[in-house]
């Protein structure tokens, strides 16, 4: 077999973490922060983002202690096999989960946009097709499309000049954190954090990529990279829109490409937006990726292609769950506030057993 | 035809795998069985005149000539050899001479002696006469080279830098390639392909530039095709890629030994077949199909706007009928007021929704292309005006199609010409076809989504092992500058990341 | 491949064609008007779109009277033989009479209607905007809706009026330290006249500057890029003297120069800053431009004329209690977060002592010496 030698380098993780952050959070993150976080809300993106960077902290620690070894090569040197499974299978049907709603959510906006009588299974079977298509490559592949859509959706960052003429710093408020109109608590905090999710499947990067990788940099600057891409749309629409204007606006990207005026064409919000199914179309591969990697440890002697059918079958069933815009936004909701839980958890289950294991001295090795 | 990328790829890995498999199995039936038990029990036989003349029977094409006055007898095919040599070889020294005379004149280098009736047969192929002289058999290479002489290529035009294009024949082709670049390290090796035809092909590499795990792999394919003839090396790397369900090509092919030599250079490797004006460069990737050697003979300014214009012209293929159909179809809010009444107005009289506008006028396109390039040139030149003009304002007038379609499908036609590799040129245009129906289905986002999936395809898509998209991805920022631009001289510094050369900065040769 | 392959063209065959919005089987709807007659029931109102025809000449034009938008919108439905589509919406006309009843529940409509622009201009319309929209007869361009359309774009662009759309309007009167302000448009006998700027206060349409104060306003509004001012130096005079600045630039800044302890009746201090700068074209008068001590008393007669009149201009603003200037948003970013939701501030606002400072420059005298 000639198979595709290298591994993951650097400038890959980098944007494959960028592109799997890039979630259908963004559309509606100014509303969001102005709704928990409120005035001069980007300063608690911006807090929201070191956080995430420290739950990266956490991952790259697991990485260090288990010498590269993949989570589950971790696990189940702990915990036999049996007690595990069920728990794999677990995060698995969850991360389907994650990935069908996440998918189906950008065409029920995009419904919203156009199309608006179109069977919207339709479109999430042509979807899925997709991901289909994506996800039977191994992760190499994935992660070179990643790079590929990530030149071409990150050029949207730029249309932000257009707003540039309306928008006014008088906007902005001296104020910090006034105004969040649901007050502040946890769980409003967590709902903008949601926005971060994605950097959490860097722990099933660990089988394939090499110390020469540098994984920790790339999934760290990937993250910075988007805080910023994402922070500069932020600071855009703060500055555009007034504040209780953000507050009624749904998806207020949207609205900021809705402004956009050229020439030869107008109004290039359905463009732009439907470019976004790129973004979309990594993330939700990226979530059926996990699903798929959980999966292939409980059972590894599959035929290829195999599971991925079923997986993608199964995301394609999900996405029957969520009919209307209101309700999809909610499980999208619910399933990324219990992945940031995860996100968190994971790491530290790992980091304790890890030395919990050095402490029994059988640390897995994974010099293979 | 446009969801090729799509519906192949979980084949791929099977196909690959399968070709493999094959490729291990011909390897070993043609290593063993074909060598050792076939060809053994001639190479005990010595070459005697009764056989080849068996061997030769009822070819027309065959001569035979004695000499009495020195009992010697030749054999060979006429209409391989030069006249020239056959009096100076043959004729000459043999008409008037005696049995011992031509023992000596056989002692003449250009007389080889051989004792394998295979290698005799063979030499006859290759335009070689046989002499039998006594028990002996000699061979002497009287042949003259069939085909053009060394002219222009037709098909790949440059505007400045060298004109020369190769030819059907494969030593000239190599004796213009050894003129390009005069080094030992220029390495050349020969195989014959084809189980009935057995066409010479020759991989030229640079030595300690290319890659030599790369070199081997490629022998292996080539010495593992099972095929009755190769015509041409578009045809053979069909044989040999990792994919033969893409659309794209992966191996590029240029008529241009300039383009070759400097693609030699760059540390890729390169094969020429005989009886093809083609030579074959891998690995290759998507980007090199989009620049021409006219780029490096130009100000690098000058070379990199052009560059830059060929993929704007990429894109201007693949998106803009469809994009029109898009907008036209459903997303008509994007139109500014003025062009929308413009549009209104020419697409009024049209009884067709714009998908099956647009599908048709692609298809007359197409057809006009396809007749210009099967007729002769002067023809064909009458049927590009004639469907051109013609057909497309009388389309117009009779309220066939909006007068914006026509834009729209000529203009995306000829940028499609700007693409230097043919090939390349016709694929980007047959995936054009997909893109305009999933416009018509599902707007803009059905476009998006057509090019995700090429861009998932291209991304899968290996070449000798390399990936298609490099440098994109993986990235190389170094290759870059030699990519969407062509950078200056003092910027191009390393041989491209695609051949994963050992030397991988220009000018130095570690030894 | 082969099953792919069949699924995905029978997918292809079997989608539905009802989201299809063909060219030639639309009518794009190019304005809209809501006004109110006097002889009408309290909750209905006329409702006049006008659709441009492909051949950019004329315009159909429907006119009902209805409860709502989208009620009328089934009633032209039902008039015209093209699917109406709301994508190419460029104009909104109010009646002014409806507007002194307030216009956000019309633009709340038009606003969630995911098919219409933000770019949609918000305009009054003294006197029946049905009118307006059924003429065509407009020498400056073909149909009212393009006319309108390039009328007010060119104008904003200078910057005499504001450039106000939808966005603009609700960016505005979401925010509780600015009130929006929209262009106000007149019929003429041949043609339409841009009549002043139209003040809200929240949806309400309060009152109007006069279009000779437009540029005054404009000043004070925003910065002006490239607009032309013409003033009479001596008002008070005939056969005074009269100046005009071309290619003006002006920046304006608001500080508040004063606002603790509003909840207690303190008065509000604000200055507003305005720099001026522009090149003299035509100047009638007694100062002879050659002298550079004439030319300084020249900018200090043109400064104090524009301060004078900048200065009335923003009392009738406090006296209509309404505060298009923004001078809100500058106050409220000055106090706590608290203090500004229980000042009763359109009161504070009219009481505020707001000064106006301008200074002016003037860059050239044109091509002549003097």
């Amino acid at each position: 077999m000639n198979k595709v030698k290298e591994k993951l380098n650097v400038f890959h993780i980098t944007l494959l973490i960028f592109m799997t952050e890039m979630n259908i959070t963004m559309f509606s993150l100014p509303r969001l922060i102005v709704e928990n976080i409120g005035t001069n809300g980007w300063i608690g993106y911006l807090a929201l983002s070191v956080l995430a960077t420290f739950n990266i902290f956490l991952y790259w620690l697991v990485y260090r202690m288990g010498r590269g070894a993949s989570v589950f090569q971790i696990m189940e040197c702990a915990l036999p096999k049996a007690v595990m499974y069920p728990v794999y299978w677990a995060l698995a049907v969850f991360w389907i989960f994650t990935a069908s709603f996440t998918g189906k959510n950008f065409f029920l906006i995009f419904q919203m946009l156009s199309f608006q009588t179109t069977n919207p299974m339709f479109i999430f079977l042509l979807f899925c097709l997709m991901v289909f298509a994506l996800l039977i490559k191994n992760i190499y592949n994935i992660s070179k499309t990643a790079t590929v859509f990530f030149f071409m959706t990150i050029w949207t960052v730029g249309l932000t000049v257009y707003q540039f003429q309306d928008w006014e710093i008088v906007r902005f408020s001296p104020h910090l954190f006034q105004l969040a109109s649901q007050g502040h608590s946890f769980r409003n905090w967590m709902e903008v954090y949601t926005t971060f999710m994605g950097y959490e499947l860097c722990m099933f990067l660990f089988p394939h990529v090499t110390k020469k990788s540098k994984l920790f940099q790339g999934v760290f600057i990937g993250h910075w990279v988007i805080t910023i891409a994402q922070l500069i749309v932020i600071l855009t629409a703060f500055g555009y829109f007034s504040f209780h204007q953000i507050e009624s606006l749904l998806y207020p990207i949207i609205d900021l490409l809705d402004f956009i005026e050229m020439p030869f064409i107008n109004r290039i919000e359905n463009l732009v937006f439907s470019m976004f199914v790129f973004a979309n179309l990594i993330v939700t591969v990226m979530y059926c990726f996990a699903a798929l990697t959980a999966i292939k440890q409980t059972c590894p002697k599959v035929k290829p292609n195999r599971l991925e059918f079923v997986i993608v079958t199964m995301v394609f069933f999900t996405g029957y769950i969520p009919k209307y815009l209101g309700q999809s936004e909610q499980l999208l909701r619910k399933v990324l506030y219990t992945e940031t839980y995860i996100a968190f958890i994971v790491p530290v289950v790992l980091i304790c057993v890890l030395l919990y294991l050095k402490l029994k001295g059988k640390v897995p090795n994974n010099e293979s | 035809m446009h969801i090729r990328p799509f519906h192949g790829e979980n084949i791929h890995e099977v196909l690959i795998m399968g070709v493999f498999q094959n490729l291990r199995k011909f390897f070993f039936t043609q290593g063993k069985s074909s060598d050792q038990v076939t060809a053994k029990p001639e190479k005990n036989e010595k070459p005697a005149l009764n056989h080849i003349l068996d061997q030769f029977k009822d070819c027309i094409d065959f001569q035979q000539r004695t000499y009495p006055n020195c009992s010697v007898h030749i054999v060979y095919l006429p209409f391989l050899v030069g006249p020239e040599p056959l009096k100076r070889d043959i004729v000459d020294p043999l008409s008037e001479a005696t049995e011992e005379e031509a023992e000596q004149i056989f002692k003449r280098s250009q007389y080889k002696l051989t004792g394998d009736a295979k290698e005799c047969v063979k030499g006859i192929l290759d335009g070689q006469a046989a002499i039998f002289f006594r028990d002996l058999t000699y061979l002497v290479d009287i042949s003259e080279p069939v085909g053009r002489s060394i002219s222009q290529s037709e098909t790949e035009t440059v505007i400045s830098g060298p004109h020369d294009g190769f030819v059907e024949n494969l030593s000239q082709n190599l004796g213009v390639l050894r003129k390009k670049i005069k080094s030992t390290h220029l390495k050349t090796v020969k195989f014959e392909v084809g189980e009935i035809a057995k066409t010479d092909v020759v991989l030229a590499y640079i030595d300690r530039i290319a890659d030599q795990d790369m070199v081997e792999d490629l022998k292996k394919r080539i010495r593992s095709i099972e095929f009755d003839a190769v015509m041409d090396s578009n045809m053979l790397i069909q044989l040999i890629d990792e994919n033969p369900n893409s659309v794209f090509p992966q191996f590029m092919t240029t008529e241009r030994p300039d383009a070759i030599a400097s693609k030699l250079i760059g540390g890729r490797i390169v094969g020429f077949v005989d009886g093809s004006p083609s030579a074959f460069v891998c690995p290759t990737n998507f980007f090199d199909f989009f620049s021409s050697p006219d780029d490096y003979y130009q100000r690098w300014l000058l070379g990199s706007a052009l560059r830059i214009l060929r993929f704007i012209g990429f894109l201007i293929t693949i998106s803009f009928t469809a994009f029109y159909v898009s907008v036209t179809t459903y997303h008509y809010e994007m139109i500014p007021h003025t062009m929308l009444l413009n549009l209104t107005e020419s697409r009024a009289k049209v009884p067709f929704p714009p998908l099956i506008e647009a599908l048709l006028m692609e298809t007359t396109i197409e057809l006009l292309r396809e007749a210009g390039a099967r007729l002769p040139t002067k023809v064909g030149q009458t049927i590009g005006i004639v469907g051109g003009i013609v057909i497309g304002q009388a389309a117009v007038q009779a309220g066939f199609t909006s007068n914006i379609l026509i834009i729209s499908v000529a203009t995306s036609a000829i940028a499609s010409f700007t693409i230097p590799s043919y090939i390349m040129s016709a694929s980007i245009r047959l995936i054009r076809f997909g893109l305009i129906i999933m416009a018509g289905v599902l707007g803009n986002l059905g476009l998006m989504m057509c090019i995700g999936l090429v861009v998932i395809h291209l991304s899968g898509v290996t070449n000798m092992g390399t990936s298609y998209l490099t440098p994109l991805s993986p990235m190389n920022f170094s290759a870059l500058l030699d990519t969407f631009v062509r950078g200056p001289f003092w910027g191009l510094r390393k041989r491209p990341s695609i051949s994963d050369s050992q030397n991988k900065s220009t000018n130095k040769m570690r030894k | 491949m082969k099953v792919k392959l069949v699924c995905l063209v029978l997918l292809v065959v079997l989608t539905g064609c009802t989201d299809e919005h063909i060219l030639e089987k639309s009518g794009f709807i190019r304005t809209i008007a809501y006004d109110k007659e006097s002889g009408e029931p309290k909750d209905s109102m006329r409702v006049t779109i006008s659709i441009t025809k492909s051949n950019h000449q004329d315009a159909i034009v429907y006119s009902v009277v209805a409860k709502s938008d989208k009620d009328a919108k089934s009633h032209f439905d039902r008039q015209n033989n093209r699917r109406l589509v709301t994508g190419q919406l460029r104009q909104v006309l109010f009646g002014e009479k409806l507007a002194r009843e307030g216009i956000w529940k019309h633009l709340d409509s038009l606003r969630r209607d995911p098919m219409i622009g933000s770019r949609m201009h918000v305009i009054i319309a003294e006197e029946d905007p049905y009118h307006i929209l059924l003429r065509n007869d407009y020498p400056q361009g073909p149909t009212a809706g393009e006319y309108i359309d390039t009328l007010i774009r060119t104008e904003a662009k200078a910057g005499d009026i504001p450039d106000s759309n939808l966005y603009t309007f609700s960016r505005d009167y979401y925010d509780e330290g600015i009130d929006p302000v929209t262009t106000i448009i007149r019929e003429q006998k041949e043609s339409l006249i841009i009549d002043g700027v139209a003040l809200f206060k929240d949806d309400k349409y309060v009152g109007k500057v006069e279009p000779s104060d437009r540029m005054f306003f404009g000043l004070l509004h925003h910065n002006i890029h490239a607009g032309d001012l013409y003033l009479n130096l001596k008002e008070d005079h005939d056969d005074g003297e009269q100046a005009s600045l071309q290619f003006l630039r002006s920046r304006r800044k608001i500080h508040v120069t004063s606002s603790s302890k509003l909840l207690q009746g303190k008065r509000l201090k604000v200055d507003m800053d305005i720099k001026v700068e522009g090149s003299l074209l035509e100047y009638i008068g007694e100062l002879d431009m050659k002298k550079p001590a004439e030319q300084r008393k020249l900018e200090e007669e043109i400064r104090k004329s524009i301060q004078t009149k900048c200065r009335s201009l923003v009392r009738t603003l406090q006296e209509k209690q309404t505060d298009p200037l923004g001078i809100g948003q500058y106050v409220r970013n000055s106090l706590p977060v608290g203090v500004w939701h229980r000042l009763d501030w359109r009161k504070v606002y009219a009481d505020a002592d707001i000064s106006v400072h301008v200074h002016v420059r003037i860059k050239d005298y044109g091509k002549l010496q003097h």
